[in-house]
């Protein structure tokens, strides 16, 4: 029998706010333990928790992002646990009323990934094992985080991958997050189960929790899949079950079963107020935010026709794509910039994280100026990559080059020069051309490109040549 | 000092805060003012207390204001939903006493689990404990609908009583404690009965109102009589203006007593 794969996902993000959730500490990645802490965020008793109004604002960006209700009504609950990380030994979060609802991310095989709700809620601290013992940091206890949770929507590990990827891409776009999943600043808790194929039933889930890279939840998937499908074929049944990956034997452990399962106790949080969006507000993030990648990836292949795969690759970080806005001002094609980006400037810029910053040389305002000469046929498509790699090595306009070996093209009177002498000095030439030799035409072209040192532009040299003749 | 205290506090997300001179306009003048009598208030109360109360009205009357009689049914509720909220905050809000950053630490243990179970377990005493397994138990998932969230509620309803209450007067003249005090130590051997001492009292911790408690009198023992003055949200002014005049009509009430504790 063939089995589906049926996923669905719940992604922590971390916030990228100056400062924490409930207090004025910083959100800073690493630092010394226990230094980015106060009163409030190690939850000293008296203290309480007052609410960062750019953690709204920030899920509410997520939210819009992805398709969501904005709820005008939210509320902050305490999701009871006992764990050495958590200091007041709950969770603030938002249990039965969250701020955003009913978003979706689309896929580029057409099909929808159903986002049920993103929360807010406050990261806990983490333990540190050394020399034999337990110790706890609580600097990123009280980080604001979003969980995101979507339907059992996915298929196959693909979906998966693409879901991770355009939810990252879509955090970093908005600015909310950097989304590393190496620093943990997005997290994924996977839910598998397996069924039938064509069957409308949902099997027993598993849970793979704190899967920090993407790779590992694709390994993970396709694991948890082959073993559910075993336990099944063998006549058994999957056991509703916490996992966790183990990244170097590829294979899932439990964690607890569902018989562990915690009782949160989940209450309102009586120290916090409700949580009130005004519709004018959330129209107000809704024009402030960007315009995001799919939509813009879908305008550069309309506006701009460029190949699909490109424009995926120049909207895949928000920096590079605003690079490309910028240099291609006043343009006629598009298309030359976008070469030199993908064929030029990306072999300098390898990692994921230098193209995150994207910060290159040759700024767009010089990449721009290049591309002008091109048009205006001051210089020939290939001197002016090779100008490029000479930008891209001293971060000089490409004038100092031009200027330094002579690569300025030709200018028309000159050009039309150039081409009388040509013709001039190869009467024979003429006449064959003018037989109806067309390969005639190329002994005199080579001739004022020998005369231009390679400058001239051959397609304006043909037509003058042409020209001339008749 | 009410003026300092009812200031606005930035870091707490709930405070409403104020600048008006509470003080300033205390002038014992309360002519034409409606004291407001809920029945349910004296149910069950026992009669010397009842009797305090109703003398007090009488000088409340004597001073120039006017009385008005209704029934709040809603405050019979108030017990049991107070115990219940109260129990659940404190399960949460006591959770953080693990022994890990501050306060009493057990000093045997084996490993983190067992310490915060032994710090837990030595350090807090009957009553909190008490509590704690009240407060879990009402919000635990299988009861959750059947305790707290039918306690918010009704608290909603007693909530929305006050409000009606306080269209009718201007504040509401109740007993404090249905008794007068009893002997120390018997407190700890019936709890429920401790807890029913509380009848009075926290309605307006349920409805969020603003009360002041004054001496009415004396039982035979001599130990004080209490009665309480309950005001609508943001009236401290009113019920403190009206406690004043009280004071200043009614002096007997608030002389020494045979235990040195001038009232």
């Amino acid at each position: 029998m063939k089995y589906e794969l049926v996923s669905g996902f719940e992604t922590h993000v971390e916030l990228s706010t100056k400062t924490k959730i409930f207090c004025g500490c910083t959100t800073q990645f690493g630092g010394e333990p226990n230094t980015h802490c106060c009163p409030v965020c190690i939850g000293l008793p008296g203290t309480l928790p007052k609410l960062n109004r750019q953690v709204v604002k920030y899920a509410i960006m997520a939210g819009l992002a992805t398709n969501c209700e904005i709820a005008e009504v939210a509320k902050m609950d305490r999701k009871n646990y006992c764990y050495p990380d958590l200091p007041k030994a709950y969770q603030i979060s938002e249990y039965d009323k969250p701020l955003c609802e009913h978003g979706y991310i689309q896929l580029s095989n057409g099909r929808k990934i159903r986002i049920l709700r993103i929360h807010i809620e406050e990261d806990a601290g983490k333990l540190v094992h050394a020399h034999g013992d337990t110790y706890v940091d609580y600097n990123r206890g009280g980080v604001p985080l979003i969980e995101i949770v979507t339907e059992p929507d996915f298929r196959s590990t693909d979906e998966a991958r693409e879901y991770v990827e355009k939810l990252q891409q879509i955090m970093r776009y908005i600015g909310v997050s950097d989304c590393r999943m190496q620093e943990g600043s997005m997290r994924c808790d996977v839910n598998i189960s397996v069924r039938p194929q064509g069957s409308d039933e949902l099997g027993t889930r598993t849970e793979i929790k704190n899967m920090n890279s993407i790779n590992n939840i694709v390994k993970a998937m396709e694991y948890e899949y082959e073993r559910q499908v075993d336990v099944i074929e063998a006549g058994g049944k999957v056991i509703q079950e916490t996992l966790r990956y183990d990244d170097a034997s590829n294979t899932t452990s439990s964690m607890r079963g569902k018989e562990d399962a915690n009782d949160y106790r989940y209450f309102r949080d009586p120290d916090l107020v409700t949580i009130l969006t005004s519709r004018q507000e959330v129209e107000e993030i809704r024009k402030s935010l960007p315009e995001l990648p799919a939509v813009k990836q879908a305008r550069y292949v309309d506006e701009y026709e460029l190949p699909e795969k490109d424009a995926s690759l120049l909207t895949k970080y928000r920096r590079v794509s605003e690079y490309f806005d910028e240099a291609i001002k006043g343009l006629k094609n598009p298309k030359t910039v976008s070469n030199f980006i993908i064929g030029s400037i990306f072999r300098r810029v390898e990692t994921e994280k230098d193209k995150e910053s994207f910060d290159v040389k040759v700024s767009p305002a010089h990449l721009n100026e290049l591309v002008k000469m091109i048009e205006d046929k001051k210089i020939q498509n290939n001197l002016a990559k090779k100008t490029l790699e000479k930008m891209l090595d001293t971060g000089k306009s490409c004038k100092e080059f031009i200027d330094e070996s002579d690569l300025g093209g030709v200018d028309d009177s000159a050009l039309e020069q150039m081409c009388k002498n040509a013709i001039d000095s190869n009467p024979n030439a003429v006449a064959d051309y003018k037989g109806g030799k067309e390969k005639a035409l190329m002994s005199l072209l080579g001739n004022v490109m020998k005369q231009s040192r390679g400058k001239a532009d051959a397609q304006a040299v043909k037509a003058k040549l042409i020209e001339l003749i008749k | 000092m009410f003026d300092a205290i009812s200031d606005y506090d930035p870091k707490d997300s709930t405070s409403q805060g104020s600048k008006t001179k509470t003080y300033d306009t205390i002038n014992n003048d309360i002519k034409g003012m409606k004291v407001g009598i809920a029945r349910e208030y004296l149910e069950g109360i026992r009669e010397d207390v009842k009797e305090a109360v109703q003398n007090a009205v009488k000088v409340y009357e004597s001073l120039g204001a006017e009385v008005v009689y209704f029934d709040m049914p809603a405050i019979k509720y108030a017990l049991p939903v107070y115990y219940i909220i109260a129990c659940a905050e404190a399960s949460s809000n006591l959770g953080r006493y693990d022994g890990i950053r501050y306060g009493f630490k057990a000093e045997h243990y084996n490993g983190t689990h067992d310490m915060m179970c032994r710090t837990r377990s030595e350090g807090f005493g009957d009553e909190v404990k008490r509590r704690i397994l009240l407060g879990t138990y009402v919000l635990s998932a299988g009861y959750y609908d059947a305790y707290y969230k039918k306690a918010q509620n009704l608290r909603g309803t007693i909530v929305k009583a006050f409000n009606e209450a306080f269209e009718q007067c201007d504040f509401i003249l109740a007993p404090t404690v249905p008794m007068t005090a009893f002997e120390m130590g018997r407190a700890v051997s019936d709890p429920v009965e401790t807890y029913q001492t509380d009848i009075c009292t926290v309605p307006v911790n349920i409805a969020g109102l603003p009360a002041v408690s004054v001496p009415c009198g004396f039982d035979s023992d001599g130990l004080p009589i209490g009665m309480q003055l309950i005001g609508n949200k943001f009236e401290e002014a009113k019920i403190l203006n009206a406690a004043n005049a009280y004071e200043k009509a009614a002096s007997q009430n608030f002389k020494e007593t045979k235990w040195g504790v001038k009232l």
